[in-house]
């Protein structure tokens, strides 16, 4: 006669911390977030003020340094380049968010297949391969040379570029998901494979995907200045973090802050999306290195 | 019991720093070891037993672990080594056989170099002489055509083969203590009982003395001469192997033995169980740590721990009603 | 056990085999390895065949196979006389609530984002059967009928041991009203006082609900518990099969003999000396010619490494396959 478990004892008391809890917890995370958090705040909120135009011209102010009226100065047409940073910074948010977001999805269709289908496995991950071995930048020139300069196909460039890296992190974790006992059991259930592939394996390898999105959204932000400042990006008038930097490079000397402004905010933006990914890497992967500074801290406190 | 001690355990703690909590794995654990001796440490899972062998040599993280006791081995106590000290004996005077050769081989090394390693950072002895006395080893520990074996990397032998190489690479530097934690617990039973009869052997002709880690009563009672049993960090009984399975004291002890199936069980009977599980490791029941499911338990026991006391010469016993229990009917093992 | 013959057994398998290919050096050669290899047997209503032996044998692959969770090479598979070997997946797919599995790894065999109430229903839910609140019902029924309450229900699978989530494994392995489960080393990974609750919980349910299982197991103290009658493989064969007591009996294969020899025996007044079998099981990849046992077997002649054996009947229900029971064959001749 089996004996009945009663309720609360027999179940270990796993303590579930709170999502948030853990997040506060983690420095890097929340710099990291945070950081980003202000720059969309800012890029969003700002221009609703109303009275900014990126476009506006006041070619009498030309390549003027900061003043109060021009807090960043003004570029070689005499545009106030705060204005320019703060609407290049949210196409660069744009850009970083919807090409993470397509790269994901796109990813995720080809990774599960691979893992799943042998045979489309081996002709997949051969084209797949074949892109990844291009250094990103020139790829990303090459597509935008073949469709012509215009944000939508900077987007598609880069969606490209990224495509490859996601996909095998998104195959490798389905492969290892494929060879556990629950997805065995479900087949033995009857399963097919949408459910297996959507229900079981994709919440769990949730993870990398989410960190290696973070990553992708600051490289694309990256390539795309980078392209930007090559004269293959966003094209003119429309401001880009990357081409006021083009801008600004025929005139460095005499005008530092074209450079040193948008210069600034790349990094904030790109250092902030690393930190958040360092930060979620370590969240939700092993923990040694949490134990280490727990301990110390207990050791810290002990010691007065 | 006769004999030199050679190894002594005193009041042993070991707790880990882990993600959410300061577990004490392993709470006043005392047992010594004698010279030329087997002596086997069972118990489930979470009881503590490999805490214990990996605390003797300190492998764990020193920097999420805190020791706590003695551990003298011939003069010295382990616990206040130096880093440095303590790589001076490990290989060379205590040795540890592991549970997986596949991962506790280097896969890049050829099994050779691997031992010739462990020779001559002990040892002074040159690079022709290791290679002779590797394969001498290797001949010791039952590999054929060791000279030819000697060159081959750990994926090319079998399961068997590799855990023969583990205890080659053991007792390659003429060790006083081998632990072997669970060695044969991974291979399959015909090639287990080969290994079993290798370690005797060895440990008979070199004079070595084995702590035998196991959950295995059968490996218990074919190789063991006094046994430690362990439950949830502590040691609840320890014994000669003829006492602890003709007379066991401890409830759980009896439990176990009770609980296992063997050729003479009845198939039209329900095996013994014992109630309940192990409690996890953070939440320590107060009082006896069996308590909770022992059929014996009394007021007492729900509330005071009991510590480790001498039933005779050389049964010892953690429980409070022991003497009680013997004389009711009910739960003796079979003999 | 002499009414069953005159029954149609529940699953009947005719000379399954099962090869799987693997890279081989060279860049087009293949080697084929034989899993399985003319393996037949049969498992009557309410009755329990146990099927062992090593590793490489062969045991896991024939109990996937005939769920055809790996499909069969070549031989047949039959549930209740109807073959269904070559079913398209879809149509089998229909079926498949009579037979069910319980795996080895309680840590792996749950979704780990899903709490169980859902995986528990997910089988009906893929099988169309049932409403909402039949499922939810029918899952609380079985979560009760192997020591659990409603509430745990919403649990996660973490929040369970392992010996728990096994329990949790043979509930959901009952949410369709199988009638054949597959118990694939069911409780080895489980310690040995949770092995005991396992062992008599699968017998009382097999009381109960009349269910036939096939039990994988390498532990001969467990597999004779449970078992009614025992089949043993070798290399991807079944060397030998009988009803239990009569298999430890009287064993008759060599294999037989010497595995049953190196159980060790939890009694330290019987550890006499025992043969013990040389060598290493050989690689699936080589498979040794006529006998597979012939290069490990005390008693092989010439005969043996060229001509395979036939399967011969020492007695009605004691079968084996070795040439020196060639001129053992009774009245009944050989099946």
């Amino acid at each position: 006669m089996l004996k009945q478990e009663s309720p609360t004892t027999e179940i270990s008391k796993v303590k579930r911390e709170l999502p948030i809890k853990r997040i506060l917890g983690n420095p890097l995370l929340t710099t990291g977030i945070g950081f980003v958090l202000l720059l969309c705040f800012v890029a969003i909120v700002f221009p609703l003020t109303g009275n900014m135009d990126p476009y506006a011209i006041d070619p009498v102010n030309r390549l003027q340094p900061p003043t109060v009226d021009y807090w960043f100065g003004t570029d070689d047409f005499g545009r106030d380049l705060f204005t320019r940073v703060i609407f290049g910074l949210r196409y660069s948010l744009l850009i970083g968010f919807v090409v993470a977001i397509s790269v994901t999805l796109i990813s995720l269709v080809i990774g599960l297949f691979s893992a799943y289908f042998t045979w489309l496995d081996n002709i997949l991950m051969r084209i797949i391969d074949g892109l990844y071995a291009f250094p990103s930048i020139l790829l990303a020139i090459a597509i935008v040379a073949i469709r012509g300069p215009s944000i939508e196909n900077v987007i598609i460039a880069l969606v490209i570029v990224y495509i490859p890296s996601m996909t095998r992190i998104i195959r490798s974790a389905a492969l290892v998901v494929k060879e556990q006992t629950y997805i065995e059991a479900l087949r033995l259930q009857g399963a097919n494979t949408w459910r297996i592939l959507f229900i079981h394996t994709v919440p769990n390898i949730l993870s990398p995907i989410i960190i290696q999105s973070t990553f992708i959204f600051a490289a694309a932000i990256l390539t795309e200045a980078s392209l930007s400042f090559l004269g293959a990006g966003i094209p003119a008038p429309d401001p880009s973090l990357g081409n006021i930097l083009y801008d600004g490079k025929n005139v460095i000397y005499k005008a530092w802050w074209m450079t040193v402004f948008p210069g600034i905010f790349v990094i904030l933006l790109v250092v902030g999306l690393n930190i958040a990914g360092d930060g979620l890497r370590d969240l939700l992967d092993p923990k040694a290195i949490r134990v280490k500074r727990r301990k110390k801290k207990h050791e810290n406190r002990m010691k007065g | 019991m006769e004999g030199q001690k050679l190894l002594q355990l005193h009041n042993l703690n070991v707790s880990f720093w882990t993600e959410r909590d300061y577990l004490h794995a392993i709470h006043d654990v005392s047992f010594d070891v004698y010279k030329g001796e087997i002596l086997g440490i069972v118990g489930e899972s979470g009881c503590g037993k490999s805490v214990t062998a990996d605390a003797i040599l300190q492998l764990h993280d020193q920097q999420t672990t805190d020791y706590e006791g003695e551990i003298n081995f011939e003069g010295l106590d382990l616990l206040k080594q130096s880093e440095r000290d303590l790589r001076k004996i490990r290989g060379n005077q205590i040795s540890m056989i592991f549970q997986d050769p596949m991962s506790s081989l280097n896969p890049v090394f050829t099994v050779g170099h691997q031992i010739i390693e462990s020779l001559r950072a002990h040892k002074k002895i040159s690079k022709k002489e290791a290679r002779t006395r590797a394969i001498e080893i290797l001949r010791m520990v039952g590999i054929p055509s060791p000279e030819i074996r000697i060159d081959e990397y750990p994926h090319q032998l079998s399961g068997g083969m590799r855990q023969r190489v583990m205890i080659a690479i053991a007792i390659c530097c003429e060790p006083k203590l081998i632990i072997a934690d669970e060695p044969t617990t991974a291979l399959d039973v015909t090639i287990q009982s080969q290994i079993l009869q290798v370690l005797k052997e060895l440990q008979t002709k070199n004079d070595m003395s084995v702590i035998m880690i196991t959950h295995d009563l059968g490996v218990v009672a074919e190789t063991c001469q006094r046994v430690v049993v362990m439950y949830l960090g502590q040691v609840i009984e320890v014994g000669t192997v003829q006492q602890i399975f003709d007379t066991p004291l401890h409830p759980y002890t009896k439990g176990l033995l009770q609980s296992m199936p063997n050729l003479e069980s009845n198939p039209n009977e329900p095996l013994y169980e014992i109630e309940g599980t192990v409690p996890p490791l953070n939440s320590i029941p107060i009082g006896c740590r069996f308590a909770n499911r022992c059929p014996f338990a009394t007021e007492e026991c729900l509330t005071k721990n009991p510590s480790l006391e001498n039933s005779n010469d050389s049964h010892q016993i953690r429980c409070w009603n022991y003497n009680e229990i013997g004389k009711k009917e009910g739960l003796y093992a079979r003999v | 056990m002499q009414e069953f013959k005159e029954r149609v057994p529940l699953l009947q398998v005719i000379g399954l085999e099962k090869h799987f290919t693997t890279q081989a050096k060279g860049l087009f050669k293949k080697n084929t390895v034989r899993a399985v290899n003319q393996v037949s047997f049969e498992v009557y209503e309410g009755e329990t065949l146990g099927l062992v032996g090593e590793s490489g044998c062969g045991k896991s692959t024939t109990g996937r196979t005939v769920l055809r969770l790996v499909e069969p090479t070549n031989g047949e598979i039959l549930y209740n006389g109807e073959n269904v070997t070559g079913m398209k997946l879809k149509e089998f797919n229909k079926i498949r609530k009579d037979f069910q599995m319980i795996f080895q790894d309680p840590f792996a065999s749950f979704d780990p984002k899903k709490r169980i109430g859902y995986s528990l229903e997910e089988v009906m839910v893929i099988q169309s059967v049932g409403k909402k609140e039949e499922r939810k019902a029918r899952a609380i029924e079985l979560l009760k009928k192997v020591g659990f309450s409603e509430e745990h229900y919403y649990r996660y699978p973490h929040e369970f041991s392992g010996g728990q989530r096994q329990r949790i494994g043979i509930a959901r392995a009952l949410m369709t009203n199988p009638k054949f489960i597959v118990c694939d080393e069911a409780v080895s990974a489980l310690d040995v006082s949770i092995q005991s609750q396992i062992l008599n919980l699968l017998k009382e349910l097999q009381k109960d609900l009349g269910l036939s299982y096939l039990f994988i197991g390498h532990d001969l103290n467990v597999v004779k518990y449970i078992s009614d009658r025992i089949a043993v493989m070798y290399m991807g064969e079944i060397i030998e099969m009988a009803p239990t007591e009569e298999l430890f009996a009287n064993p008759k294969h060599p294999y037989t003999k010497l595995l049953l020899a190196a159980i060790p025996v939890a009694n330290p007044h019987k550890q006499a000396e025992r043969p013990i079998l040389k060598g290493d099981i050989p690689s699936p990849l080589n498979i040794p010619s006529g006998c597979p046992f012939h290069t490990r077997c005390p008693y092989a002649t010439e005969q043996c490494s060229k001509i395979v054996p036939e399967i011969v009947h020492t007695s009605e229900e004691h079968s084996v396959k070795c040439h020196l029971f060639e001129s053992d064959v009774t009245e009944r001749g050989e099946n």
